[in-house]
């Protein structure tokens, strides 16, 4: 160690009292800001690749031209048809980084039991696509609560005859109990239509998987099918429980009589170049004849409660830095101030010695550097136990907007280690060097005569 | 809002303008071609005026009950045909319906294009139901639930306002150079898909000329517009019938429906076609 840190180093033992109280202040801040960007590390790993993947809306979201707003009210103006599908597949053929791209039909309409009917908003996904997106190392490490079905197994998993999974809330609503593979078999109705006069249809609702969707085609006709529920499932959000409802993209084409799809989903190796692509993808289909328009997963149009989400977990986190680094600092000012005042006689040595200033202040600064590393490293050691412990209690808590509950749990990194150790550090120096530089400027005959110590 | 507005326009103006027709109604004469902005014809000055002073306020449930009669024929049942024409801004589609009724009940078969052949609507009183061959059970829809983007005109056609609404007149309007009252009518029922209407009826005829349909906040969210063109017979009586509705879409002028009322005849019916447990057999 140079003469400097060494100096520096011995110092320490001076006001050891002093000095451990400025430690831990700076290392329990310190522990609290990992253990904060852990939790919100966390959730964000959780929301953008439940965003991605499980909500469909792939690291970019192509729409034709307009259709993010308007393909509701004018689908099949805005759909996307085979042709257009085909050109934008060539487009991004151009763009190194896709690793699938998904087709998607987005609708509302009518499920019924054969009593009653209650509104729903589904999505038609690609059967062979899907299996692929649930096994992403991502969804597999954020999102492992999303892939077990309540009860049943995936739409994917079924041939034959429109298979559909229902939300929870709406499978309770309809009556709907049991999915497909929990009928019992051979059980038949005593008659197809049930007794509507009695709120369980006399048990018919519960009997069989079987329901009935109805929609407005894209031509604005009426048109239903026959379904079987096979699962339910959990849209992660509490808003969608009631009302949430997939199946297959064969299945809701039939539904709304049309080929096209509501928007194609681009699902990128690398989602940090979402942004990227999304701005370069409309000249590239232009170019192949298709006027679209690209949205990142990070666009709140298309991932509003990622977006929201993260928005208020970030502004809280902002928040508690700010409160901590501020704690912080006062708490390295506060003890800088007791040790300069009562080490004036020394200051006004150096100085008398030709010092100047600024090689005074550094080796206060190197004092506080190496206490802060110290409380650093204490700081790293607590806030690792303390996620252990979180960790493997296993607390469950619920989330404003979650349907059920989540598991309460703490994931910093090591870039979360190093950035805020750094971020620290800065301050601590930055504290240092300012506090001292003013009173190292005074006049080393005033310095020598100061009586604090 | 999003989630009500899906149902299809065609099926449910069809059937509720189907529903509410009379039977053994001469054709009707030439109709204008539909205008973008739904307005009611020019009342033909056929009927003889009746009887109260133009400057004594009628009894609104008379009126609506009058109306009504006009756009639902008689209740032993009929059976006739309807056509109904969507125009949204591109080529207007087209379909055929036979419609029978007893009663409030009203059975709705497709009968061209073929693609739809064999769909049926089912109205019991206010619910309706939708089957189509190869379906296990029908679909019930609520009357929340007929919002539709482009013709709710089964509610608009097969209301009745006598019994849904109350109403009081609150003034005196030309409706194409006809004379009619101005009736403001609040749903009674918990069950209407709208809850004001806003009504004209006209003076000498004392039938339904023009209605808007209206937001909780007193916004028209559809117009529609009514001819009579046909007469039907109940019993001794020649009653003046709706041989074409036009229904618009007050936000988007350019969507509306036409249904064109053909060949009533009256026709006893079986109560079974109207029971919605035989639908699914």
């Amino acid at each position: 160690m140079s003469g400097g840190w060494s100096l520096a180093f011995r110092n320490l033992g001076r006001n050891r009292r002093r000095n451990a109280a400025t430690a831990f202040a700076v290392g329990l801040g310190y522990a609290g800001l990992v253990l904060l960007c852990g939790y919100v590390l966390r959730w964000e790993r959780v929301l953008s690749s439940r965003a991605i993947y499980l909500q469909h809306a792939g690291s970019v979201s192509v729409y034709k031209k307009g259709g993010l707003e308007n393909h509701a009210v004018f689908p099949d103006r805005y759909g996307i048809d085979p042709a257009e599908r085909a050109a934008i597949g060539r487009a991004l053929a151009q763009w190194d980084d896709v690793e699938y791209v998904g087709a998607y039909l987005k609708g509302m309409g009518l499920i019924g039991n054969g009593c009653r009917s209650l509104p729903f908003f589904g999505t038609g996904i690609d059967p062979e696509l899907e299996p692929k997106l649930r096994a992403q190392p991502d969804v597999l490490r954020w999102n492992e609560d999303m892939l077990h079905f309540p009860a049943g197994r995936g739409v994917w998993e079924y041939q034959g005859f429109h298979a559909v999974g229902l939300t929870k809330g709406l499978a309770l609503l309809l009556g709907k109990k049991a999915v497909l593979d929990e009928v019992k078999p051979g059980k038949a109705l005593a008659a197809a239509f049930p007794d509507c006069g009695k709120p369980d249809g006399d048990g018919a609702f519960a009997a069989d998987a079987n329901v009935q969707l109805l929609a407005s085609t894209f031509g604005g006709r009426f048109n239903a099918i026959d379904a079987e529920v096979t699962n339910h499932y959990s849209s992660g959000m509490a808003l969608a429980e009631d009302s949430g409802l997939t199946g297959t993209l064969g299945a809701f084409q039939e539904l709304f009589g049309t080929d096209k799809v509501s928007y194609l989903a681009v699902y990128l190796r690398d989602h940090g170049k979402a942004a990227a692509l999304a701005r370069a993808l409309p000249a590239m289909a232009a170019a192949q004849g298709v006027e679209v328009e690209a949205f990142p997963y990070t666009d709140a149009r298309v991932s509003p409660f990622y977006v929201g989400s993260m928005g208020f977990l970030k502004a809280m986190g902002a928040f508690f830095l700010i409160l901590i680094s501020g704690v912080v600092t006062l708490s390295v000012v506060n003890s800088l101030t007791m040790t300069v005042l009562e080490r004036g006689r020394e200051i006004g040595t150096l100085r008398a010695l030709g010092f100047m200033p600024g090689r005074i202040g550094a080796v206060f600064v190197r004092e506080q550097l190496l206490l802060a590393a110290q409380s650093l490293a204490a700081g790293a050691g607590l806030a690792w136990i303390v996620k252990e412990v979180v960790n493997r209690a296993g607390i469950r808590f619920r989330a404003p907007g979650f349907p059920g509950s989540s598991l309460f749990l703490l994931t910093p990194n090591a870039a979360i280690y190093l950035i805020l150790a750094g971020f620290i550090l800065t301050l601590v120096a930055l504290t240092t060097a300012i506090a001292v530089r003013r009173f190292a400027r005074r006049n080393a005959a005033t310095l020598l005569s100061s009586t604090y110590s | 809002m999003r989630i009500t507005c899906f149902l299809s326009s065609t099926l449910l103006s069809t059937t509720a303008a189907v529903a509410l027709a009379a039977p053994n109604i001469a054709p009707s004469s030439a109709d204008r071609a539909p205008r973008p902005e739904a307005k009611a014809p020019v009342e033909k000055p056929a009927a003889k005026p009746t009887e109260k002073p133009a400057a004594t306020k009628p009894d609104a449930k008379e009126l609506l009950q009058n109306a009504d009669r006009a756009r639902s024929g008689a209740a032993s049942g009929m059976t006739w045909e309807v056509t109904l024409e969507d125009h949204d801004g591109r080529a207007p589609v087209s379909a055929t319906y036979l419609v029978r009724s007893l009663g409030d009940d009203a059975r709705v078969e497709v009968a061209a294009p073929p693609r739809s052949k064999g769909e049926v609507m089912l109205f019991n009183d206010r619910a309706i139901w939708f089957h189509k061959p190869g379906l296990r059970k029908p679909v019930s829809i609520s009357a929340r639930q007929r919002l539709s983007g482009q013709a709710a005109n089964g509610d608009i056609a097969t209301t009745n306002y006598a019994r849904d609404y109350d109403g009081i007149v609150t003034g005196e309007e030309q409706v194409d150079g006809v004379a009619a009252w101005v009736l403001e009518l609040k749903s009674k029922a918990k069950d209407t898909t709208y809850d004001q209407i806003r009504y004209w009826v006209s003076k000498d005829r004392r039938l339904g000329v023009k209605a808007e349909y209206l937001t909780l906040q007193g916004k028209p969210m559809k117009r529609a517009s009514f001819v009579y063109g046909n007469k039907i017979k109940l019993g001794s009586e020649s009653v003046d019938f709706v041989s074409k509705i036009t229904i618009a879409d007050a936000l988007a002028p350019d969507r509306f429906s036409v249904m064109t009322y053909a060949n009533p005849k009256p026709e006893v019916h079986a109560a079974a076609l109207f029971n919605v447990t035989r639908l699914a057999e």
